[in-house]
């Protein structure tokens, strides 16, 4: 070949195919869009997701309050009346416990206390223990009259002085606890009373009962009694005493 | 301020006061203004008074009922000697024998109180009058277990020591004999019967049927017990009753 010859261009062959296919495109595109719309829509879903849960805890907490809010009040209300009530029994409770009183008196003293009904039960719990002789039979009569009208309290109260065993009671107030139990026909201390009777076994053991030791005439008086109190329970609902 | 608390508690006052105003007129025993120590045996002194009203009596007369007083409790000081303390319950009076009742014959028991005494001066100018005994153990045995003694003259009867407090140591022996101290329980039933009966051959315990009959029944079921206290003392070893003898009847009584 000379210098300054043009080289003829070269031909080249190109072999293969370019295939345009418009649908397929079209699908994607389609597939693409309805993907962004998706997102879109749970986009929505999760935001009010979010907010719930942040204010869930809120809500419940508001209905609950509402729901307590009776109750809460009922029982801050139950609290004023027992206060004002212990007031007023605190101004009765000297008047019982004073030495030149006849025992009518002390029976109408209790009489006053009991119209208080359950709030004067740990009063005359108190008095059978620490009280006068008077002051004693008044406050039986005061448990007796509360009982009549809200048992549950009173043998609640009594079925504690019984399950007692560690000398925190007098065997006096053991004794009389026994009786009213008996008398008010506190089933549900059937099985204390049970227990009490079969587990006081001797004047030496009952005395690590009760807080001052008793006479063998005062343990039998005690056992006698619990003995007299089971059948009476027993009378009264022999389901509850097997 | 009650009308603040509760509207059916002022109710229920008013039901409870006219029930108690009902019963006003029952026993009339005050509490014992010292009654001494909750674990030792006590002898209640309660006052003595004139049938009328004794803060009204001459100074002459409240100074006999004060000197009567005092002989009495001097008197069961030295009958019960270490096993009970007496106590002088200040203005507690019983207007009735039949104040003791059920539930005053349990409060005092609870209070481990084995006697409860108290005087009556009838007559200022004779002295006659009369002793009330109320026998707390000896309830279950002898009911009701109230006695008066009537005596012509108190301070006589009482300046003789022995009579009037015999019932110290009879209630202690029973009270000794029912806590199973037998021993114990031997020497003051002894000491008791002893001494109430010079109280029964008394002239003025004799005139008065219902006294004797009752106190012979009292007598009797503290022979009973005194003979089972003895057999019982005598079980101990090296009991000093395993000497006495028993009479023909196999019964065992008190050495005269």
């Amino acid at each position: 070949m000379a210098d300054g010859e043009v080289p003829h261009p070269r031909t080249l062959e190109i072999h293969g195919t370019l295939q345009l296919e418009p649908a397929a495109v079209e699908a994607r595109l389609k597939k693409i869009e309805e993907k962004l719309d998706a997102r879109s829509d749970k986009g929505a879903w999760a935001w009010i997701l979010d907010v719930l849960k942040t204010l869930l805890p809120s809500i419940v907490l508001a209905l609950l309050g509402f729901a307590l809010k009776d109750t809460v009040d009922q029982a801050l209300r139950e609290r004023e009346i027992q206060l004002e009530a212990v007031k007023e029994m605190e101004k009765l409770v000297p008047d019982l416990q004073k030495t030149d009183l006849i025992r009518a008196d002390a029976q109408a003293k209790a009489a006053q206390l009991a119209a208080f009904g359950r709030y004067s039960v740990p009063f005359f719990v108190n008095i059978l223990e620490v009280g006068n002789q008077n002051a004693g039979v008044g406050a039986e009569d005061g448990l007796r009259m509360v009982a009549r009208s809200e048992p549950a309290p009173v043998c609640a109260a009594l079925q504690t002085v019984i399950q007692s065993r560690s000398g925190l009671y007098h065997w006096q107030t053991h004794l009389s606890a026994l009786e009213i139990l008996g008398q008010a026909g506190c089933t549900k201390a059937c099985r204390d009373v049970a227990d009490y009777r079969d587990h006081m076994s001797s004047v030496d053991n009952y005395n690590l009962w009760v807080s001052a030791p008793a006479l063998q005439t005062e343990y039998d008086k005690v056992s006698k009694q619990a003995s007299n109190t089971f059948e009476q329970l027993k009378r009264v609902q022999s389901t509850d005493c097997q | 301020m009650l009308h603040h608390i509760h509207p059916g508690i002022c109710k229920r006052i008013a039901i409870a006061l006219a029930i108690f105003a009902c019963s006003l007129a029952q026993a009339q025993l005050t509490n014992c203004k010292d009654p001494g120590p909750p674990e030792a045996f006590k002898i209640f002194v309660d006052e003595v008074r004139t049938p009328a009203d004794s803060s009204a009596a001459s100074l002459k007369v409240q100074e006999k009922l004060q000197s009567i007083h005092k002989f009495l409790y001097e008197n069961l000081k030295a009958a019960s000697g270490d096993n009970a303390s007496v106590r002088d319950c200040g203005k507690r009076f019983p207007n009735d024998a039949s104040d003791f009742d059920g539930t005053e014959f349990d409060g005092l028991d609870n209070l481990r109180v084995v006697l409860e005494v108290w005087g009556v001066l009838d007559d200022t100018v004779k002295g006659s009058g009369s002793i009330g005994f109320a026998l707390v153990p000896a309830r279950p045995l002898a009911p009701p277990a109230v006695y008066v003694v009537p005596s012509a003259n108190l301070l006589n009867s009482l300046r003789q020591g022995k009579q009037m407090s015999a019932f110290a140591p009879l209630v202690l022996g029973i009270r000794q004999y029912q806590n199973r101290n037998y021993s114990d329980a031997v020497l003051l039933l002894c000491a008791g019967t002893q001494h109430l009966d010079s109280v029964l051959h008394g002239q003025t315990a004799l005139a008065d049927a219902s006294f004797r009959t009752r106190q012979q029944e009292l007598m009797k079921k503290v022979r009973e017990i005194t003979d089972s206290a003895i057999k019982e003392a005598r079980k101990a070893p090296d009991s000093p009753y395993q000497v006495w003898t028993p009479s023909s009847d196999g019964t065992f009584a008190c050495p005269q």
